[in-house]
Formats: C-alpha cells, structure tokens, sequence
C-alpha cells in the first residue's frame, strides 16, 4: 500500500507556490486510477488557504490528502465494487470521505490518530440508527469492512 | 461579543440558521457534509435577527450554496450549548445582531446528527428562500 502513494513532501511547497497545474499532473487520474472529476477535486482542497470556509478553517495537510488518496487506490484494487466518494474538508485541517445513498451514510474521516468511521442508516419509522469506530493507520481492514457494509449493502454494521 | 449589543436568552423552540459552503456540498447525492457541523463554536444566525438570505448574503467570498435551518432545542439536545453572541462592526464585517453559536465538542456522530437535524431552507442556484 505504501508504495502507492503520492509523493505528498513535495506537494506541500508546491501548494504553496500556488503551483496546482503540477499538483494536478502528481494526482493525474492515470495515475491514481481515480477519476479526472476526483483529482481536480483533490487539487482543489489542496490549495485551499486558511479561513477558506469565511471563518477559521485550516488549510487541509497535504500529507492526509496523499493518505486518503493511497487508501481509495487500495480499497479499489481491493474491493469488489468500487464506488468513488465525495471528498470534503474539515474545518481541523484534515479530510473526509463520503459515501451518501437514500438509506444509508458512510463517513471516514482522517483524523491526527488515523481514521474515524462514522455510519447511519434510516430505520422503519425515519429513525436513523447511528454507528462509529476509529482505526489506527495499520488498521485498513476496519475501513474495507464498513465499506462494504454501504457498497455491499450488508445487513448489519460490522464488528470493528 | 458586542459591548453595544445586548446577548438574549434563545429558547429551545427558535430557529438557528447555519451557511453552508459549496465544499460541504456533495452535487451528486444533493447531501450536506457532516463536516458543515464541526468546530467548538460553530457560527449561526438567530432568525429572529436574520433570515435565511441575510444570513447566505452575510459571506462575501461568493462560496455558501446553501443554508440550513436548526433547532435551539435539538442542538441543545445533541449535547451543545446554544448562545446569543452579537458582534460589532469591524473593518472586515458589519455587525451582526443575529449572531449565535452552538458551542460544545462535536464527535463523529454528533455532527451526524446535527446534519440530520438540519432542514434546507435557501440554495444559490434559486437564490431565494425555500420555505
């Protein structure tokens, strides 16, 4: 897995350059095996200035970026179904990814300690019932797992 | 907060108004990021000082798609606090009598949740209320 990853030293001082068409070629799709829609996104976020939320948000860290984007290029050589997700910032300067359907909300956030998982899902009723988990960097599994408990459409959350 | 403006007691049952940048925006499912709902003070109006397009208007960098009705009582209700914070004028923004904040640690879930509590009330492309 490690060895797929973007070289995100690098990008840091680009970024700061404001160099995106360079950050753009490093996340080129052909490379990820992300789509072209995804990098621009990626580029994006990563040239993002603090306050970009009009408050006090920061900058999101080159170095998550380059981890989510290793994790999606291992969850989808890994996975069976292969569904990109909506990537956004958080105002704490890390990211997440999304996964939204009518009936169910996968969150995986990455966080300073490694991941933070978060699922919902509407019960009868129009309840939600609502489930987390964290995982460390050496645990991708967990994340496969609740993964596939939203691509697959599982039953039931799993035991992480 | 503001010297000149007095903070008032918000009572569960009023409305929090919460601008929702285009990051936090997902166009393919229409959903609303949880990460809208992050910080230990998260910024909101108070309607009875601002409606939903003063509140969209208030940002000037062009970027707010879309803003969210809340209640006091369900944010309170999620383990937040829910305060009147008016602030004054500044070189960088006018004052704002309706400012609020819904102050507390938000986990995971949390901001879930007050995602799933919110209620869409005014988007750019319309440019006018919803509801």
């Amino acid at each position: 897995m490690s060895a797929d990853f973007p070289l995100y030293n690098s990008e840091t001082s680009l970024s700061r350059l404001g160099l995106s068409a360079e950050l753009l070629f490093l996340y080129d799709s052909k490379r990820t095996g992300l789509s072209g829609r995804f990098s621009h996104r990626l580029v994006e976020l990563m040239t993002l200035q603090i306050g970009w939320d009009g408050e006090k948000a920061k900058s999101p860290k080159p170095e998550v970026l380059a981890r989510m984007v290793g994790f999606l290029m291992f969850l989808k050589r890994e996975t069976a179904v292969f569904l990109e997700p909506f990537l956004t910032p958080t105002v704490e300067g890390y990211a997440q990814l999304e996964w939204h359907d009518a009936q169910r909300d996968l969150d995986i956030e990455a966080t300073a300690q490694g991941w933070s998982i978060t699922g919902s899902e509407v019960r009868a009723g129009q309840s939600r019932d609502y489930f987390e988990a964290d995982a460390c960097s050496r645990e991708a599994y967990k994340i496969v797992e609740a993964y596939s408990w939203f691509a697959e459409r599982k039953l039931t959350w799993p035991m992480i | 907060m503001a010297d000149d403006l007095i903070p008032e007691e918000i009572g569960d049952s009023e409305t929090l108004l919460r601008r929702i940048h285009r990051h936090f925006f997902d166009p393919d499912s229409g959903r609303i990021s949880s990460g809208a709902f992050d910080g230990l003070e998260m910024s909101v109006n108070w309607d009875k000082y601002a409606n939903a397009a003063d509140t969209a208007a208030q940002d000037l960098t062009g970027n707010i798609l879309a803003v969210v009705a809340l209640s006091a009582g369900k944010c309170r209700h999620l383990e937040q606090e829910v305060q009147h914070d008016p602030t004054s004028e500044t070189a960088e923004a006018r004052a704002n009598q309706a400012h609020s904040l819904v102050r507390g640690k938000k986990s995971r879930p949390i901001k879930q949740k007050l995602r799933d509590a919110s209620t869409l009330v005014w988007q750019a492309e319309f440019g006018k209320t919803i509801c």
